[in-house]
């Protein structure tokens, strides 16, 4: 289901050339109840969705879209992989042990999708905790 | 020469994810040099403007964030004292042995009550590349990347900070610079060691040990912008910038590193002496405080962390 990190990390760190030689691999990814958004397959998911909300194609989300470091360390994008294939670079086991690896609970910076997918935003709760925290100053 | 104690921050060591993009980001586009490899894996890396063997260690670990930030004391006898200090204020001290870190003497360390571990060393050996000192040009080694000429200071989060500010103070001789006052009590602190606005800074948070980021001193505003266009060319993870810090001063920008370490370069900052007030900020101006020119905070400040 999921490619090695080192494979993925190879192609990341060479995304220019990644990016020209699979320009035409795009694929859709749904976010379960709020709309979809197209993502090429050397494109992060997580960048796929901000650009579908900046352009409002993802509905009835009183939310922006959960924004950390994008690079798998912090936590708070994750999603549960409800269908499809992807690949993925490291994310810190802090916020996505192997139990949630197995079960397709990842955090959607670092995964590139490898089919169409379909996602569930994981803990919307505990973001609208988070931003409600961050707001309240 | 006024300056005795503690003299300046000596090293962090952080956790990154994936070691070869991590090497990759700090030496070619920050602009560190690798000093060495280590037998455990740890990477070295110093700016070419710093003469101490290494002020940057990335050790591979399966999550991001924080293991240590250490200070560089004036002399060696300086250990002992603040190693009789901190134990007397009731924290357990622990010994690292010279070589631990390869250049580096020995170091005493603890863990403060905001979780995070705080290491002093005396002795450091001088590496390559470092600055001319007989007829000095302005660089030995022709700056690259985004020209970082120093790792500056991080900026940690962690809860009972109140008692981080008491420990700085009585027991390290820090002063405090600047500091944020919430209703609810006291938000954020920045201490000096020195005539810089800031060494370490702390925010109040409720998990233990977390890190917001470290910083890296650029020359110039220009070399701010610099690393704006680096950071766009190569598709580094932007937080925000570049704005400018009220507090401090100093211009800026917050990015992440491939594994979510949040870094910063920044540029000036003004000059603090032991003797100048503290500056303070409250509640309703703390957006100006962090960052001058959007005048409130982002989602991510108080919430994205390691």
């Amino acid at each position: 289901m999921k490619e090695s990190g080192a494979q993925a990390n190879a192609v990341d760190r060479h995304a220019d050339a990644a990016g020209l030689a699979h320009a035409a691999s795009r694929y859709t990814v749904t976010l379960e109840g709020h709309g979809f958004a197209p993502c090429g397959d050397a494109e992060r998911v997580l960048e796929a969705l901000e650009r579908a909300q900046g352009f409002g194609r993802l509905k009835g989300m009183n939310f922006r879209l959960p924004k950390g470091c994008r690079r798998g360390g912090c936590g708070v994008c994750r999603v549960r992989v409800l269908e499809g294939d992807y690949r993925q670079t490291p994310m810190s086991r802090s916020h996505i042990s192997e139990a949630d690896e197995a079960e397709g609970v990842v955090l959607c910076c670092s995964i590139y999708p490898l089919t169409d997918l379909l996602l569930r935003l994981e803990s919307p709760k505990s973001l609208r905790a988070k931003n409600a925290q961050s707001t309240r100053f | 020469m006024a300056h005795t104690g503690i003299l300046r921050p000596g090293f962090i060591q952080l956790r990154v994810l994936d070691m070869p993009a991590a090497i990759e980001h700090y030496t070619k586009r920050i602009g560190l040099h690798q000093v060495t490899e280590g037998r455990d894996g740890r990477v070295y890396l110093k700016s070419a403007d710093e003469f101490d063997h290494h002020s940057f260690v990335l050790r591979r670990a399966e999550s991001a964030g924080v293991d240590l930030m250490a200070f560089k004391v004036r002399e060696d006898i300086d250990l002992d004292m603040f190693e009789k200090r901190v134990t007397e204020y009731g924290y357990a001290v622990d010994h690292v042995p010279p070589g631990e870190q390869p250049g580096i003497g020995r170091r005493i360390g603890w863990t403060l009550a905001s979780g995070h571990r705080i290491e002093l060393f005396h002795h450091a050996d001088f590496s390559e590349p470092m600055p001319l000192v007989h007829n000095p040009d302005v660089w030995s080694v022709e700056p690259h990347g985004m020209r970082a000429r120093r790792f500056d200071h991080a900026l940690l989060y962690g809860p009972n900070i109140e008692e981080n500010l008491d420990f700085f103070e009585k027991v390290l001789d820090f002063k405090c610079a600047e500091r944020v006052d919430m209703e609810n009590g006291l938000l954020a602190i920045w201490l000096t060691a020195g005539m810089k606005a800031h060494d370490i800074a702390f925010v109040n948070h409720p998990e233990p040990g977390k890190f917001h980021h470290a910083a890296f001193e650029l020359e110039s505003w220009n070399d701010v912008g610099h690393a704006a266009d680096i950071m766009t060319r190569f598709d580094i993870s932007i937080d925000i910038g570049p704005t400018r810090h009220g507090i401090t001063r100093g211009q800026t920008i917050y990015f992440f590193d491939p594994s979510g370490n949040r870094n910063e370069v920044f540029s000036g900052g003004y000059t603090y002496y032991p003797d100048n007030p503290t500056r303070t900020w409250d509640e309703a101006h703390v957006g100006k405080g962090i960052f001058y020119y959007e005048r409130e905070l982002n989602d991510a400040f108080l919430s994205v962390v390691t």
